[in-house]
């Protein structure tokens, strides 16, 4: 059982993403990952042609797609409305007059005709979304209402089954990060470090189509990958790995229900939120690998995991915070968190922070927005609290988006806290919601975000301050070696990083 | 004391608001801190309209001022509200957020509680009782409101509607230029880096609408207000739909009912949280004192 299993981490915030809807999922809870969307899919390619892309993707206007097209469901006006009216919101609010090096004008030129010609919402929605990723930066998308995804057919589909593994891409390999504790690969025998090679015979490959921006095909690779391994409730999926001694390994998942904690936030489909804390003991240590220094005892150090940032937490994560006050380190792992609302950032770093702390700017066209951590030192009920300012490891991966970046982005430039695994996904675009003429929801970016040393996040990531990220051999060598380089850190006594670490460059 | 007035937004509320529906960014934040373009930050807009043109035959600022406050029942009878309560709804439509919103507002002392509610957020406040000034939501915890800006938002609650004259540093009228397909009386008011150029309708003298450029320790920000749907309460009218456009998003205020009825002093009472800050606050500042003494006492 891996630490983070044992914290009822969940690893799939955003169920069942298929690639036409893994830049709307990250949208918000880690940087909305539009642009990438109708990417290919990491799978062989004799499968792509049953892939999950959604109807007439890509190609709405063709004479193909017109001729296969299901029933009209939106009209002409009002599809050439929700056009306007999303190119008009980039043209207006994209925080970048250049608009990252695309020609925006001639971008409505091309795409309004096409527009014009769509007969449902979902070919608009392709389009608008194949229109938002020339801009290639996250936080652009396009989603329906009330979900990532596009509307199931029926019940039993609209539900979401888990198999409990979270799948990272390492050394060219999808390495499992995690087996969630009591899941169905958990009852299977699979094991952290395990490699998966194939999912129902489908060999899984890292072909990304070139539409994804550079610095997004891996985490819409990892997406991809979780999402063959998702599918309904009591779904059998066959899956082919190599173990650590690269000898195959076969396992047969039956998919659990979702029984994960969602929250609803205004037009965003509901999100698993959901916070774990503990004070690790000498058999966490013991379990990934680390030592204590000298052979001593092990220090005190609090952990906190959470799925993403959502004011339902924050009481949760305030609590936490007071449990742990009196430990020598803190560990909060973020991997997979894919960000939320930005203003909890700052409301977090509080807590870590003696003094008035900015953590980056938010830059738009109309102004200038600091996220600027105030020491919390009042706990609810007005009881006096200091807050912690022991050494702090942040556990990133690829999947740590947004908010989180923020989160972390910041407190390692400012020097306030260590960086382990990652880099992070680099989607750290602050964004806003608006619905479409056509009912759909709009995600877009409206301003960039940038350390206080004046490097912006997006495309670039957090990057881990101490030591390299985990590879491959890592993997197979603990069940959680990110973590077991954060304790490493903390047994040492939390030595200062090495010079121009962490902190993103451009 | 001044008295409060009702037809102005309060404008740090449209930054809350737009914040608030940023997601990944730093919602709530209310705005601060100077302008800092950056190589790829395009220019903000000047927020103070330059109107198309400028006849020669432009009102005084006295007589714009004159001329709403008559609109709005007379400064008589402004000056007679002592109280109020403003109950109604914010709503963030692109956000798809709505949730309750009410302003507790009182002078003699000088108070104002402003509470909102929304779902899957929780409770935001924002309080001001005399020299205190405070921020409470589930994100950020409890603040105080820092002295700078604690300054320009009791300026705020006493301009909710108020006269510009006493609100701002400077005012003067800089032209007549539609907005909102309405012709109005520019006037361009500031007060250090805090800026608003409010439109007042040529014709009814209303305040209908206000571009702000709006300054605080967490950033600047700017904002285009619509103001509208006066209704009368009493012998005043109020304005009791706002609509604000910041930073990409839109938030409207709506307000259902306006009452004068006396507010019960509970309603004002400081948090617990709030009270601890502010003895810490003491606490530092008495700690400071000794140590910024004996500096100058140093030869």
């Amino acid at each position: 059982m891996s630490h983070r299993s044992q914290t009822r981490r969940t690893t799939r915030l955003f169920h069942a993403t298929p690639a036409r809807s893994i830049a709307c999922s990250l949208a918000i809870g880690g940087g909305a990952l539009v642009g990438c969307r109708t990417g290919g899919v990491p799978m062989a390619p004799d499968e792509l042609s049953r892939s999950s892309r959604g109807p007439a993707a890509g190609a709405a206007s063709s004479p193909a797609a017109l001729a296969s097209a299901p029933r009209r469901d939106i009209d002409m006006a009002t599809a050439v409305e929700s056009f306007e009216t999303c190119w008009e919101l980039v043209n207006e609010n994209h925080f970048d007059p250049d608009y990252n090096g695309v020609d925006w004008a001639a971008v409505r030129v091309e795409f309004a005709p096409r527009a014009a010609a769509v007969t449902t919402r979902a070919q608009l929605r392709n389009l608008l979304n194949e229109m938002l990723a020339r801009l290639g930066q996250s936080h652009f998308g396009v989603m329906p209402p009330g979900g990532w995804d596009e509307p199931k057919e029926n019940a039993a589909q609209a539900e979401d089954g888990l198999s409990g593994l979270s799948v990272r891409f390492v050394d060219d390999s999808y390495v499992v990060t995690e087996v969630k504790a009591g899941s169905p690969a958990a009852a299977a025998g699979v094991q952290a470090g395990w490699v998966v090679d194939s999912i129902d015979g489908n060999l899984v490959t890292s072909a990304i189509g070139d539409e994804v921006p550079d610095h997004l095909r891996q985490l819409v690779a990892e997406r991809m990958v979780e999402e063959r391994l998702g599918g309904a409730p009591e779904t059998a999926k066959s899956v082919s790995f190599r173990g650590p001694d690269d000898a195959p390994r076969e396992a047969t998942l039956t998919l659990e229900r979702d029984r994960s904690s969602k929250v609803s936030f205004g037009v965003l489909p509901p999100i698993t939120v959901e916070l774990s804390h503990r004070e690790l003991g000498a058999g966490d240590w013991l379990e990934c690998g680390a030592t204590p220094a000298g052979g001593g005892s092990t220090p005190r150090v609090g952990y906190i995991s959470f799925t993403a940032w959502f004011p339902s937490i924050a009481a949760a994560f305030d609590q936490a915070i007071d449990e742990h006050r009196g430990c020598d380190a803190m560990v909060i792992d973020l991997r997979g968190n894919p960000g939320g609302i930005g203003l909890m950032a700052a409301g977090f770093a509080g807590h870590f922070v003696q003094e008035p702390t900015n953590l980056g700017d938010m830059i738009a066209r109309t102004g200038t927005i600091h996220f600027l951590a105030q020491p919390r030192t009042v706990a609810a009920g007005g009881r006096a609290v200091k807050p912690f300012d022991g050494p702090l490891a942040i556990l990133l991966d690829s999947q740590t988006g947004s908010t989180s970046e923020v989160f972390a982005g910041g407190m390692v430039d400012v020097g306030r806290a260590e960086a382990f695994g990652g880099p992070s996904a680099g989607a750290a675009l602050p964004a806003s919601l608006a619905t479409l003429p056509s009912g759909d929801v709009f995600l877009y970016a409206v301003a960039d975000f940038r350390v206080t040393s004046g490097s912006s996040i997006e495309g670039v990531g957090v990057r881990p301050t101490i030591e390299p990220a985990p590879a491959l051999v890592d993997y197979r060598a603990s069940p959680d070696p990110t973590l077991r380089q954060a304790l490493q850190w903390i047994a040492l006594g939390a030595p200062p990083r090495p010079a121009a670490t962490g902190t993103p460059e451009n | 004391m001044p008295t409060p007035r009702l037809s102005r937004s309060p404008r740090h509320l449209s930054a809350l608001c737009a914040c608030l529906a940023s997601f990944t960014i730093a919602a709530g934040a209310l705005a601060q801190a100077e302008k800092q373009p950056t190589p790829n930050q395009q220019p903000a807009p000047q927020p103070a309209a330059q109107p198309d043109a400028q006849p020669a035959d432009l009102p005084t600022v006295d007589a714009v001022v004159e001329k709403f406050l008559s609109a709005v029942g007379g400064k008589q009878a402004a000056d007679g509200v002592k109280q109020f309560t403003m109950k109604g709804t914010l709503t963030i439509p692109g956000a798809g957020m709505s949730g309750d919103l009410t302003i507790w507002m009182a002078s003699d002392p000088e108070r104002m509680i402003m509470k909102i509610t929304l779902p899957g957020m929780g409770d935001i406040q924002t309080g001001i009782v005399g020299d205190v000034g405070w921020q409470s939501n589930p994100m950020m915890g409890t603040t105080l409101i820092d002295d700078k800006d604690l300054e320009s938002m009791r300026n705020e609650s006493k301009g909710v509607g108020s006269d510009p004259r006493t609100a701002f540093d400077e005012v003067a009228v800089v032209g007549i230029e539609p907005f909102e397909g309405t012709a109005c009386v520019l006037l361009r008011c500031s007060k250090g880096e805090n800026v608003s150029t409010q439109f007042y309708d040529r014709e009814s003298g209303l305040l209908i609408g206000s571009r702000d450029k709006v300054s605080s320790q967490m950033g600047t920000i700017e904002a285009t207000t619509v103001i509208g749907d006066y209704k009368e309460f009493g012998a005043v009218k109020v304005a009791t739909k706002f609509t604000s456009k910041t930073m990409g998003q839109s938030q409207v205020m709506e307000f259902k009912d306006v009452s004068f009825d006396p507010i019960d002093d509970s309603i004002f009472a400081l948090p617990p949280e709030v009270e601890t800050l502010v003895k810490q606050k003491k606490d530092k500042g008495d700690a400071a004192a000794p140590a910024a003494s004996t500096a100058n006492e140093t030869p």
